[in-house]
């Protein structure tokens, strides 16, 4: 493991009944870098998130974050991460100080009640200290669960689909919130299946499909690589972006719909990865 | 310790302000001895009060619906909302989670239960000794630990939180009339004694009973204690086998 990877995934398989979620995945995650998972539903990102929590055991191959065996000590790399999970909710008989309490003693940690508000006011939540879950919009709860993921103040922050549901407004308040988790030297490890947010906020992305990873860069450089050529009428509009990348590789958007665009590198990367 | 207390502090909240949980765990019961005592109070069951009898009967079935219908409830309610994979996703030993959880589940169960003994006491007359309601009490407290051991396993085998009621409400509610908790077990037939006398919710009550009141036992407390025992381990057993953190896939 180089000292600059602090996530390390190799061989990776995950299968549920009798289909195969991962298949064979190989990915390192830098410190102290937003790195991106971008697929459509279906692609294996939050599978490959859960064994990285300790949540799910590999099927086949290793990972390890911060060189400790997440199968062999699920505990030590659980202390280290930071959790958002894509369909999580909090419970709704508690107000948002006692979540943070709760959540906090789960990792051992005991914020004083100044601390709590303090991390309640650094995600806008310190006017709704005492309300419950059910009272908070959604943009409001997932704040909240950002808020709680960063507890234990943490090295590693996963983050599944942190604003997948939430209006554009709400959106951007997240992707600030990542923006400075990043800024403190946190690692960030999100999975979207939104190409323009991936583009804005990760400094790294793989994109996977079909629980294989067919491509891996910063946003720029895969644009360059693996966007095909605009039609004249598309050019004269906008730039390539991430969606035409994503077609070209994977040959459907992430709505499944087939493209007419098929990269031939992309069916090589997908046998050969 | 003080993980273990935050834990607690926080499930009991979560509990007590649960207003469906309030309902079916205190004003049902409490309805019920309204009722009863509106119905039979001023009569005599096998020769002691009606209400005094019928209060450990309405105890008993309390402790059975908490665990059959409420923990089995909650915990697949829990487990579909993604909560509980939230929580494993914490570095919380599972043991420090399942002893704040049983605590929290048997503290509300002897509320429950002091509520209901006082409300009979107080509006219809039931008479119990001091040292019986104690002893009553630490029975009710281990009969209450195998109802939640077997509402845990109706959880880990149930599907969704609808399954999980309904699989616990079918158990509930022939156990409630097959008990001897407000039917007297002497108006069954024969066959069908034969058949209620093994379940847990008849042997709860026949350990109960005698000790609050001045009845004698069905059958011997030995052989209730050690059928609740088996129960218990029944339960851990099937709730430890097929536990899931999430929703199957």
């Amino acid at each position: 493991m180089q000292a600059d990877t602090i996530i390390e995934i190799q061989h990776l398989c995950v299968q549920y009944n009798n289909v195969q979620a991962v298949k064979q995945l190989d990915l390192t995650v830098r410190r102290g870098e937003v790195f991106g998972m971008l697929g459509p539903n279906g692609a294996g990102k939050s599978s490959t998130l859960s064994c990285i929590m300790g949540l799910r055991r590999p099927d086949g191959g290793t990972v390890r974050v911060d060189g400790h065996d997440v199968a062999r000590d699920p505990l030590a790399v659980k202390r280290i991460l930071g959790v958002q999970l894509q369909k999580s909710a909090l419970f709704n008989e508690l107000t948002a100080v006692e979540l943070i309490e709760l959540y906090a003693a789960l990792y051992e940690v005991f914020p004083t009640r100044a601390q709590i508000m303090a991390l309640l006011e650094r995600f806008g939540l310190a006017q709704k200290a005492g309300a419950r879950a059910p009272q908070l919009s959604g943009g409001q709860q997932q704040r909240l669960a950002l808020a709680i993921a960063l507890v234990n103040n943490p090295q590693v922050v996963l983050l599944d689909e942190p604003t997948t549901g939430l209006d554009p407004q709400a959106r951007r308040g997240v992707w600030a919130m990542v923006r400075r988790m990043r800024e403190e030297g946190r690692t960030v490890l999100l999975t979207t299946h939104y190409m323009d947010e991936a583009q804005e906020l990760c400094d790294r992305i793989g994109i996977i499909d079909n629980g294989v990873l067919v491509a891996l860069d910063t946003p720029l450089a895969l644009i360059a690589r693996h966007a095909p050529p605009l039609s004249p009428q598309d050019a004269a509009r906008r730039q390539p972006n991430l969606e035409d990348v994503f077609l070209a590789l994977t040959g459907r958007g992430l709505d499944g719909e087939q493209s007419l665009v098929q990269d031939d590198e992309a069916r090589w990367l997908a046998t050969t990865t | 310790m003080r993980r273990f207390l935050v834990v607690f502090r926080s499930l009991l909240k979560i509990n007590l302000r649960d207003k469906a949980a309030l309902f079916w765990g205190f004003a049902f019961p409490i309805g019920l001895i309204l009722l009863y005592g509106t119905i039979w109070g001023g009569q005599d069951f096998n020769g002691v009060s009606a209400m005094t009898w019928l209060t450990v009967g309405v105890v008993v079935l309390n402790i059975m619906a908490s665990g059959f219908i409420g923990d089995a409830t909650w915990l697949t309610q829990m487990r579909a909302q993604g909560i509980l994979l939230r929580v494993q996703a914490a570095p919380l030993p599972r043991a420090v989670l399942v002893a704040a959880y049983g605590a929290v589940r048997l503290v509300i169960v002897l509320i429950q239960a002091a509520a209901i003994v006082l409300v009979a006491m107080l509006v219809f007359g039931a008479k119990f000794s001091l040292s019986g309601v104690a002893l009553a009490f630490v029975i009710a407290l281990g009969g209450a630990a195998v109802f939640i051991l077997l509402g845990q396993a109706i959880a880990a085998l149930a599907p969704s939180t609808g399954a999980s009621m309904a699989i616990g409400q079918c158990i509930y509610f022939p156990l409630m009339f097959l008990s001897n908790l407000f039917i007297p077990i002497e108006s069954l037939p024969a066959w069908l004694y034969g058949i209620a006398r093994w379940n847990p919710a008849y042997m709860l009550v026949d350990l109960m009973r005698p000790v609050m009141v001045a009845v004698p036992a069905q059958q011997a407390s030995w052989l209730n204690l050690l059928g609740l025992l088996l129960y218990g381990l029944l339960g851990i057993m099937i709730a430890a086998r097929f536990f899931r953190w999430e929703p199957k896939r």
